[in-house]
């Protein structure tokens, strides 16, 4: 397990952010931010350098979490899991096009989440 | 012997005497002139003959004792022979009477036998020669004679025979001398009987001509040479105008004078008069006494008489004879004319079947003279076969007198072969016997033409009235004259049963009246409308039939023609399709939709009123066509309904479109239109279609909102799913971050905290479930009740924590709600677990406002004993704040701000519409 990887998170539940983090933390990874929405998402990537991204389909204000992976991508070409509540198909189609390291749903299940990270860090 | 011979010839004698006695008085006494005499005189006569005859038997008693002379054998056979039987009887009786009374002896009987038995042979011999035979010739009497005393003398054999022997020797004699005596005497007898004859025949000769003289019609005279009259008869008195021949004869005529009314004629005739010696007859012209004329016919004749030369004659008045012979003549003249006159070719013949006359027109026809053809026979004039027919035809007219009418064929002078009607007949004089034969032909060739003519155009009239699907009937007087097989075959009668029937019989009842005036040829119109009538059929049903009435002109009289068209079918057929009209047209006003009808070929479209009603017109206000229609879908329709219903007509199915209809007022509302095609042309396009217009925009506004109602719940479904999820999420990361928290604090209490953030999101659910609005509830009474729950379950009584709530309601959605209620759910349980320490109480303020500019602000403070100094609200190592400032400024994307002390402030502001309703 490597340390010091940078990961910013898309996630817009407080509670399960914070989950999200303390994990992320305890796991020795870097979380750089959690975002809430994918506004100022490019600036934000920009200016922090994530080795990863962790995005929530769903965010604040029902952003769609792929449109906004999708502009990041298009600029940073940067390993990307998605986490969503409920497989729509036209949202998995979409998030798939874009080639992320996984599609996890939700609730997640941390273990599952931190061998996917592995496995994009490990690559 | 001499003795003998004495008393023979003076017995003979006396008997002659005697005989001859009674012969004149015969001859004197023969009553009648040819007439039959009385029986009286008849019975006299017989006396006068008695008395003779007993003379005689005296007579011969005297000198010869013989039976024999004592028979006045000749006297009786004489009265058989002449006068009769009446005369002889009485004779008979009265002579045998006396010798009965005055002789004796058997020689009566002998005597009375011999007179009768030659009376018997004379009145036998009168009888069985007859009358006719004339008068009886010497001979005949001899034979008489002879028989009668041949059977005298066979008498006396029978009765006496020693008187034979006496007379024997004189029996020859006698036998000579008797029937010579009775011829002689005979003779005597038959000559005064023709004399008497020819003297009365003279007599009535003479008569006769006296008579005729007196009584002739004729006029007979005798008259001088120089012409004066000797004699006339009455007749010729009368002729010349006078009452009596004495009266002429009286008065000074002169014959050339005063009758003639030009002498000279006499004169002529006198010179021709002298010169033959025979009768003339000539006409001359005579004026009667009172100057009249007349014509007389005279048969003249010159004769030379004693007195000298005269003339004599008889004279017929044949003034009307004359007359008679001009009116004949005139008459003849006037036939002559007539015949020449009359157009049609006439002929007689003889009974020989010449040609004894004809016409001019006869001749023409033929082309012959009339000389070429008098005289002639058919057979010389016409061909065989024409011939012949004629002879035929003339053979049988003379075998059966009377009038022959017939047709036939002659060949005219130009060779054509023309029919001709013959009218013959015999003609004959007074007694009956035919003179010959008239005829007149008529040229009937072209009337035979005509006739076929007419009787092919009948014919073909028939066939084609026959043929005709109408029934078809001409009626005369009323009364069916024709019938064709489709009335017939209409009625189920035959064309028998129907002729000569009124027509009004065969019509049911009610129609009886109508159709009087229209069967009147006087009353009924040409052409009119044909009327609706039913007739009755033989099997009781009845024909319903539009019958026209015609007047029309039938074998050269006004009839009429009745034409009739079934409609029984039709009819029927008609009342099933007004029921059913009836049926569709209260259906069609029942419903509540607009039917319509497009004729595609023409483009008019029938609207229901119904339909017009719909779009808020009257009933037919306007002709509804396509192209009007089409201006009244909206624009923005039309361009999609056009092309589908284009598509749909070319295939020739049916189509539904939905469109915006423009409204009587302008308004625009939704219709359906569905159509379907009910017939094509010959490619399979629709030629016209029916449907129905319904008013969908009351539907399509339900659906809309359905379909979004609908799309709504999909939505908040899948909207609670993920919230459930999340929730679990939640409750996870909560429980994972709650063991990372410092463990020293009661397990049950950590559990008691948890569970009171379960608690916080669970409630909003409750309240979610329970409020009408699926995705909204009031945030004010969310938290008044997430604080009462947590001062509860965490056991505060309640008089060491007071709660004070000012809140105005306000709808969030559970995206705002849950962390609300995270968030003083947290400040709460911070409060309560260090703001009052040990016996201090406090209270807990909650406030919720709605700011401006759709923000809204919510404030929590309590008045514990608040933070210590330099405390840093966002950094503390515990999660409690933290969770607030994340819910708050991360979830909420708001703004938190802390302030302490005295006792601990948190204000929130958020906007509003941070998660937009789904709805």
């Amino acid at each position: 397990m490597e340390k010091g990887r940078r990961i910013l998170c898309f996630e817009d539940e407080a509670i399960i952010a914070l989950g999200l983090k303390m994990d992320l933390l305890m796991a020795g990874y870097d979380v750089c931010g959690i975002l809430a929405t994918a506004r100022d998402a490019l600036e934000i990537v920009k200016r922090e350098r994530p080795d990863l991204i962790i995005m929530d389909i769903q965010l604040v204000g029902h952003e769609d979490g792929v449109e906004a992976a999708r502009e990041i991508l298009e600029v940073f070409p940067l390993p990307i899991i998605f986490m969503t509540g409920y497989p729509d198909r036209e949202v998995m189609e979409r998030a798939e096009r874009l080639h992320p390291a996984a599609i996890l749903l939700k609730p997640t299940h941390f273990p599952a989440l931190l061998e996917a990270i592995e496995k994009v860090f490990s690559s | 012997m001499l003795f003998m011979m004495r008393l023979l010839v003076s017995g003979t004698i006396d008997n002659i005497a005697i005989l001859l006695a009674v012969t004149l008085i015969y001859t004197t006494l023969r009553p009648g002139e040819g007439r039959e005499p009385k029986t009286l005189a008849k019975i006299c006569v017989g006396v006068l003959l008695g008395l003779i005859g007993t003379l005689l038997i005296f007579q011969g008693t005297s000198f010869v004792p013989n039976p024999l002379f004592r028979v006045p054998s000749v006297l009786f056979l004489l009265s058989g022979l002449f006068f009769g039987v009446v005369s002889t009887v009485t004779a008979l009786s009265l002579t045998s009477l006396f010798s009965l009374l005055y002789q004796g002896g058997a020689e009566v009987w002998t005597g009375v036998c011999g007179t009768l038995v030659t009376a018997l042979v004379g009145l036998l011999w009168k009888e069985l020669r007859g009358i006719k035979r004339g008068p009886f010739s010497l001979v005949e009497l001899y034979l008489a004679g002879l028989t009668a005393h041949l059977f005298l003398f066979l008498s006396l054999l029978a009765f006496s025979q020693e008187a034979l022997e006496r007379v024997f020797p004189l029996l020859l004699l006698l036998l000579g001398l008797f029937p010579l005596l009775t011829m002689f005497l005979g003779k005597l007898m038959t000559d005064r009987d023709l004399r008497w004859a020819a003297e009365s025949k003279v007599r009535e000769g003479e008569e006769r001509f006296r008579t005729l003289y007196m009584d002739a019609s004729l006029g007979i005279f005798h008259s001088s040479l120089d012409g004066r009259f000797l004699d006339v008869n009455p007749a010729m008195a009368r002729m010349l105008g006078y009452g009596s021949p004495e009266e002429v004869l009286a008065v000074d005529l002169s014959i050339p004078r005063d009758l003639y009314s030009n002498s000279e004629d006499r004169d002529k005739m006198l010179k021709e008069a002298l010169e033959r010696e025979e009768i003339l007859v000539l006409d001359h012209l005579y004026h009667r006494k009172n100057r009249d004329p007349w014509n007389a016919r005279l048969h003249i004749r010159l004769v030379h008489t004693p007195s000298g030369p005269h003339l004599e004659g008889f004279v017929e008045d044949v003034t009307e004879e004359k007359r008679a012979e001009k009116e004949l003549e005139e008459k003849h003249i006037l036939m002559e004319t007539l015949l020449e006159t009359i157009p049609s070719p006439v002929f007689y013949k003889d009974v020989e079947r010449r040609y004894m006359g004809c016409n001019r027109a006869f001749c023409d026809f033929l082309g012959y003279r009339r000389e070429e053809i008098v005289g002639k026979r058919t057979e010389e004039i016409f061909e065989d076969t024409e011939s012949d027919q004629f002879k035929a035809k003339d053979i049988e007219l003379l075998n059966n007198p009377g009038v022959q009418v017939y047709e036939g064929f002659m060949t005219n002078f130009r060779g054509e072969r023309r029919e001709m009607l013959f009218h013959k007949a015999i003609f004959a004089d007074l007694h009956g016997s035919a003179l010959g034969m008239v005829g007149v032909m008529t040229d009937i060739t072209e009337r035979k033409q005509n006739e076929e003519a007419l009787r092919q155009s009948e014919q073909r009239f028939r066939e084609v009235v026959s043929s005709m699907p109408n029934a078809i009937c001409i009626l005369q007087n009323g009364r069916v004259s024709f019938v064709n097989p489709s009335l017939e075959l209409l009625l189920g009668y035959s064309g028998e049963e129907l002729l000569g029937r009124p027509f009004t019989d065969l019509l049911q009842e009610e129609y009886r009246e109508k159709t009087l005036d229209r069967i009147d040829p006087e009353k009924v119109g040409r052409g009119e409308e044909a009327a609706e009538i039913a007739f009755l059929c033989k099997d009781g049903g009845h024909a319903f039939t539009d019958t026209a009435f015609i007047l029309i002109s039938y074998m050269e009289n006004p009839a009429v023609l009745v034409v009739s068209w079934d409609i029984t079918v039709s009819k029927r057929t008609a009342e099933l399709l007004k029921k059913s009209e009836e049926r569709l047209r209260l259906a069609m006003e029942a419903t509540s939709d607009g039917l319509w009808d497009w004729d595609l070929v023409s483009g008019e479209i029938y609207w229901s009123p119904r339909a017009f009603e719909m779009s808020g017109y009257r009933p037919y206000e306007f002709p509804m066509n396509f192209s009007v229609w089409t201006s009244m879908v909206h624009p923005n329709d039309r361009e999609v309904i056009i092309p589908e219903m284009r598509e749909k007509l070319s295939r020739g199915e049916a189509f539904r479109v939905d469109f915006r209809f423009r409204m009587r007022d302008g308004g625009w509302r939704w219709f359906m239109a569905r159509g379907k095609p009910v017939a094509w042309d010959g490619s399979g396009k629709a030629t016209r279609m029916v449907g129905t217009h319904v008013d969908i925009d009351e539907t399509r506004k339900t659906e809309e909102k359905l379909k979004t109602m609908l799309a709504e719940k999909e939505l908040l479904l899948k909207e609670l799913n993920h919230r459930t999820k999340n929730n679990m999420q939640v409750i996870v990361s909560m429980l994972r971050l709650q063991a990372l928290q410092p463990k020293c604090a009661p397990l049950a209490f950590v559990f008691k905290e948890v569970e009171n953030k379960i608690q916080a999101m669970a409630l909003v659910h409750r309240r979610l479930y329970q409020s009408q609005d699926l995705s909204k509830i009031d945030l004010a009474s969310y938290i008044q009740e997430l604080t009462e729950l947590t001062l509860t379950s965490l056991a505060i009584c309640q008089d060491k924590v007071t709660l004070l709530l000012d809140m105005q309601p306000v709808s969030v959605t559970i995206d705002v709600a849950i962390p609300c209620g995270l968030m003083i759910n947290e400040l709460m349980t911070n409060s309560l677990k260090h703001a009052f320490p040990g016996e201090r109480r406090g209270t807990v303020k909650v406030t919720l406002s709605r700011e401006a500019g759709e923000t809204l602000a919510l404030a929590y403070e309590d008045d514990g004993i608040g933070v210590g100094e330099g405390f840093d609200f966002r950094n503390q190592p515990t999660l409690g704040l933290q969770t607030v400032l994340i819910l708050g400024e991360h979830q909420l994307q708001g703004r938190v701000e802390f302030a302490s002390p005295p006792g601990f402030h948190c204000r929130l502001v958020f906007r509003e519409t941070v998660y937009q309703a789904r709805v």
